[in-house]
């Protein structure tokens, strides 16, 4: 037996009125015969009989008919039989167009936009990957990019910092007492306290070391004293001892290299750089700076002293400009321009691999060629990665400063 | 001053007219009772498959369908004419032709149910697959003779096209080309009259679509192409000389049945018109002629019909039992396999995109 | 030898014709003038009227002749006067030479070349300077070639000749007499589908093809910015391998060419850039072409062909990202 369905004769017909039985119910047809005539939106067609046999019709003349809807049927008498008494259910008219059951609901997306929302952050697929793939939460970060886009090192820095804590901070709300709410002040961090506070973080990640030792000034006070007026009047430069410590610092770094380098904590290597850009931690009004005088090796000292004095009124002024705060591959921390200290331990501004810390010139007795003299003595800090670079090292160091800057003389000449 | 520098004309052939009387002065040497009883076989044949593809479609096992009936006389009398080292470019109602050419019944089954395995034609039988932008063969036509000269074959190039294809540019071009280098091509106008729904006379103000050709300064003729030995003799005499050029045969036909199976024809065409051609039915001229010299009767019409179901069953059957299989789109493109192609079917295979399907 | 581009495609056909006696050049003014910008030249003198044709004035059937010829076994290498009168055959390209492989599943094969001079900058009349490749590149089965030197379209050219299928070698006119390079007088092939490296560089990619490969060459000199330079080539089947890759080494991507912005390679290159290699980019991806307008007279053409200066922005606001 076989079963007549409407199907699609013209091209995207999804539907058709029965016009006309070309022959009657019961009525024995023939292959390719036509028996039936249907009406559609393009033409009237006739449809033939697959096979010969007798015809059993199952749609009325005048009835709409949809493609796979069974119009008849032909075969044996037994067949045609047997048939309709299975047919309780006509069976289901099959859809022109593949249905789409096996189409399953998508599934959650692995994470949400990491962020977007109210207070939206920008950065680029590649470190919003990073983001993901750290498990960093991108609100957590401000960018240091431009427009506060979030750079590839800001997430290794974060990143950098959670894995460095042993145990997570317990959050803030647990140990501040509930009952002081009221006694308290919330004060929000300025854009500069938190890139302060992300630079400490990040520097707190540094296995260090401290050598400290004292420096005999007194020549150098005296060239500083004696030259002082000159340099201003002529060069309207003002002229101090700290122009003649970054020259020495430099002629230590070149005969100490590792202490201009940075630490690859990934590819576990350590970054010498061949140029020298000095970083001076300065105060400004609105919290702590870092001012760089770059090309440090190739200034004299007149030149540093302008450098300095020049970035001091910009940090004053806040005019200072985001590459004049950057790449610096040393940093000092004049301690004493603040007005005291003696053995303080400032920390290394990351990635760099040290920072010296110098505190104020004062007159102490100091035992010379087996008497005491008073003398002027300047105390410093040499703060120092231990993974690069080993405490003998930072003695050599500190003892190339106390060389250079003992006989300013010999520091002008070399 | 003004001379005449040009003047042309159509010259028109009929040899067995629609009562079945035979110009026996024009009949072809050599061509028998036996090769007359032939081109009886081969076009009933082609009218027995024409309609057993339009039943197909009906009936939801093949797709769209574009059906021959009423053009036998113009594709057998044309397949019949050609040599065997000759090649054959269709357009998309030359059914007739494959047939009497050889091309198994597996192949023009599988075109209509819509799978491109139906082109793979054998070579050996000179026959290039349908095409469906109208005039578009015939300047591959043109390329196809232009080879056959180049090698020195010895062999034409049959192409047809319809009476709306010689509108297009493509006609134009392909015969122009070929007339400029004298190439073995015998260009066919199956002029079935109409274009769809557009009527013969809308497509050219020209009285006969065969001086066309005189523009091109081929060869023209104008045959009945319901005459199956006018266009046997037109073709065969166009093959004949086609060594020193192109001929352009314009066979006067007509379309009994729809465009494709997508038509309704009685929406634009009036009956009467219809009643008029079937008058000069190009089967029945035959018979009645075979029938008067008592070379056919109705037991032999009735053994050969049962001979063609069988034949036609067992294409369709094999056709039916195809299985597509979709790498085959993706292994045709290129001589190659590009890597991005590769990687469009790696990832439907992956991904399972046509387990549905198969 | 010292080859331009022109005396390198010249140098090419005379090793195809050599090679395959079925290869035939065919075209408008190919034969006695030697095409009209001489890539033809002297070709029918040494092979022959029978193999270096003058075809009437009739784009869609010397397309169309060809790919009969083609499916002949000949190979016909026909030359398209300029891009802009190649519409005229573009539906013998895109219905048929594109297609017969797949729709007779190999049984008939369309192994031919049709050559055209593209783009601009040579200050000839409206419709002579078009960048045509994305229009042929938007279909299966054609292959869409396009040298930006003598030494590659020669290569290319002869790799084209020994394919199984139709290529598109669309030749810039602009290159055509730029500069010499030195090629090689025997016959040699550059693959098919393969970019080259133009430069190495670590701070950009660009991607880029034709008349902007030497533009851009000169860019990235002058700015002494350290960018991995990619010449596709190939416009279709791209060489996505090679682009992934530099976008990842670079991660950041500027592709430029000649055409229109809208809608072109660049824009599919983009795509694929975007779908692939996003996480490695770390600022979007940029590209420079022509403004979205019909080709200018020549008179306007300075402001519309992509200039260094357009070129060098692109490259700022990249880097700046």
């Amino acid at each position: 037996m076989k079963e007549i369905r409407f199907v699609d004769v013209g091209e995207g017909i999804t539907e058709g009125r029965i016009q006309k039985w070309l022959v009657k119910d019961g009525e024995s047809v023939s292959e390719d015969q036509a028996v039936v005539q249907v009406e559609t939106d393009k033409a009237v067609v006739n449809v033939p009989a697959p096979i010969s046999g007798k015809i059993s019709i199952s749609a009325k003349e005048g009835a709409l008919v949809h493609v796979g809807d069974l119009i008849a049927a032909i075969g044996t008498d037994a067949e045609l039989q047997n048939a309709s008494a299975s047919a309780q259910g006509v069976p289901q008219a099959q859809a022109a167009v593949p249905t789409a059951h096996q189409v399953q609901a998508a599934p959650q997306p692995q994470q949400a936009r990491a962020g977007r929302g109210p207070t939206e952050t920008i950065a680029t697929p590649a470190v919003r990957k990073l983001a993901r793939d750290l498990g960093i939460n991108l609100l957590e970060i401000s960018g240091t990019g431009p427009g506060g886009r979030i750079l590839e090192n800001d997430v290794r820095s974060i990143a950098h910092q959670a894995a460095g804590q042993a145990r997570p901070i317990p959050k803030f709300s647990e140990v501040l007492e509930e009952s002081h709410s009221a006694d308290v002040e919330r004060i929000p961090l300025s854009q500069t306290r938190k890139a302060i506070a992300r630079n400490m973080e990040a520097s707190w990640t540094i296995p260090r070391a401290v050598h400290m030792d004292k420096i005999d000034a007194t020549a150098l006070f005296d060239v500083v004293q004696r030259e002082k007026p000159r340099v201003l009047q002529e060069m309207g430069v003002k002229l101090t001892v700290l122009p003649f410590v970054i020259k020495a610092v430099i002629k230590a770094l070149l005969e100490n290299p590792n202490f201009n380098a940075s630490y690859d904590h990934e590819k576990l290597e350590i970054v010498v750089k061949k140029y020298y850009n000095i970083g001076l931690a300065a105060e400004a009004p609105d919290g702590l700076k870092v001012a760089v005088v770059k090309g440090a090796d190739s200034k004299s000292i007149i030149e540093i002293a302008r450098s300095i004095q020049e970035l001091g009124k910009k940090v004053r002024e806040r005019t200072i400009s985001l590459g004049e705060m950057q790449d610096s591959t040393f940093t000092v921390s004049n301690i004493g321009s603040l007005g005291g200290g003696y053995f303080s331990v400032p920390m290394i501004n990351y990635p760099e691999v040290a920072i010296l810390g110098i505190h104020l010139i004062r007159d102490e007795p100091v035992v010379r060629e087996g008497k005491i003299e008073i003398r002027k003595v300047l105390p410093f800090s040499l703060v120092f990665d231990h993974r690069v670079v080993d405490g003998a090292e930072a003695v050599k160091f500190g003892n190339a400063l106390i060389k250079y800057l003992e006989d300013p003389d010999f520091l002008e000449m070399v | 001053m003004i001379k005449r520098v040009f003047e042309g004309h159509v010259d028109y052939m009929q040899i067995l007219d629609e009562k079945g009387n035979m110009d026996q002065s024009a009949l072809p040497s050599g061509l028998g009772d036996d090769a007359i009883l032939e081109m009886y076989r081969q076009m009933s044949f082609a009218r027995a498959l024409d309609a057993k593809a339009l039943s197909l479609q009906r009936q939801g096992r093949a797709v769209t369908y574009a059906p021959l009936l009423g053009q036998e006389a113009t594709q057998i009398g044309a397949a019949l004419a050609m040599r065997k080292s000759d090649l054959f470019v269709p357009n998309f109602r030359q059914h007739g032709v494959f047939i009497a050419r050889g091309v198994p019944l597996y192949n023009i089954f599988m075109f209509w149910r819509g799978f491109e395995e139906g082109n793979i034609i054998s070579r050996e039988l000179g026959v290039f697959p349908y095409i469906v932008p109208v005039s578009s063969q015939m300047p591959h036509a043109a390329g196809i003779a232009f080879a056959q000269k180049y090698k020195g074959a010895d062999a034409a190039v049959v192409a047809f096209c319809g009476d709306g294809g010689t509108s297009e540019g493509d006609f134009y071009e392909a015969l122009n080309f070929a007339g400029v280098f004298k190439l073995p091509l015998v260009a066919i106008i199956e002029n079935n009259q109409w274009a769809i729904s557009v009527p013969r006379k809308n497509q050219s103000a020209a009285e006969t679509l065969a001086q066309k050709g005189i523009a091109a300064g081929v060869e023209v003729m104008q045959v009945d192409g319901n005459d199956v030995i006018a266009v046997y003799k037109a073709v065969g005499d166009a093959i004949g000389r086609a060594k020193a050029g192109t001929t352009l045969i314009e066979c006067v036909t007509y379309r009994m049945s729809m465009h494709t199976t997508a038509d309704d024809p009685t929406k634009y065409r009036p009956d009467a018109e219809v009643e008029a051609w079937k008058q000069r039915d190009p089967i029945a001229r035959v018979g009645t002629y075979l029938r008067a010299k008592g070379l056919w009767d109705d037991q032999k019409e009735a053994g050969m019909q049962e001979g063609f179901k069988k034949t036609i069953d067992e294409g369709v059957e094999k056709a039916e039992q195809f299985k597509p299989d979709p790498k085959s789109m993706f292994d045709n493109v290129y001589s190659f396999m590009p890597q991005t192609l590769k990687d469009e079917y790696d990832e439907a295979v992956k991904e399972g995109f046509w387990q549905q399907q198969r | 030898m010292q080859m331009n581009m022109v005396s390198a495609l010249n140098s090419a056909l005379d090793a195809i014709l050599k090679e395959n006696e079925n290869a035939v050049v065919l075209g408008e003014d190919v034969g006695t003038d030697g095409g009209v910008f001489r890539v033809t030249d002297g070709l029918r003198s040494k092979y022959g009227e029978k193999r270096v044709i003058d075809t009437p004035l009739a784009e869609s059937v010397i397309i169309g002749s060809s790919i009969g010829m083609a499916m002949c076994g000949m190979l016909p290498i026909a030359e398209i006067q300029f891009a802009g009168f190649m519409y005229m055959g573009f539906d013998e390209l895109i219905n048929h030479a594109a297609r017969y492989r797949s729709r007779s599943r190999s049984t008939f094969t369309v192994p031919m070349i049709v050559r055209t001079p593209v783009s601009g900058g040579v200050r000839t009349l409206e419709h002579h300077s078009d960048s045509p490749e994305v229009y042929y590149s938007h279909v299966g089965g054609l292959i869409v070639v396009e040298p930006s030197s003598p030494y590659d379209a020669k290569g290319l050219l002869i790799k084209a000749s020994r394919m199984k299928d139709p290529v598109i070698f669309l030749e810039p006119t602009k290159l055509y007499r730029l500069f010499k390079q030195e090629v090689p007088e025997e016959p040699y092939e550059v693959e098919i589908g393969k970019a080259s490296k133009v430069s190495e560089g670590d701070d950009l990619a660009i991607i880029t093809y034709g008349t902007m490969v030497p533009v851009v060459k000169d860019v990235v000199a002058q700015k002494k910015v350290s960018a991995e330079v990619i010449d596709i080539r190939t416009i279709n089947p791209l060489d996505e391998a090679a682009i992934l890759e530099a976008a990842k080494k670079t991660g950041k991507v500027l592709i430029v060419h000649e055409a229109q912005l809208g809608f072109g390679a660049g824009a599919e290159i983009a795509a694929r850039l975007a779908e692939k290699a996003i996480f490695d980019l770390d600022a979007p991806i940029m590209r420079v072409g022509s403004d979205s307008l019909p080709y200018p007279f020549p008179g306007y053409e300075q402001y519309y062909i992509p200039n260094a200066l357009k070129i060098s922005r692109a490259i700022d606001k990249l880097l700046s990202q």
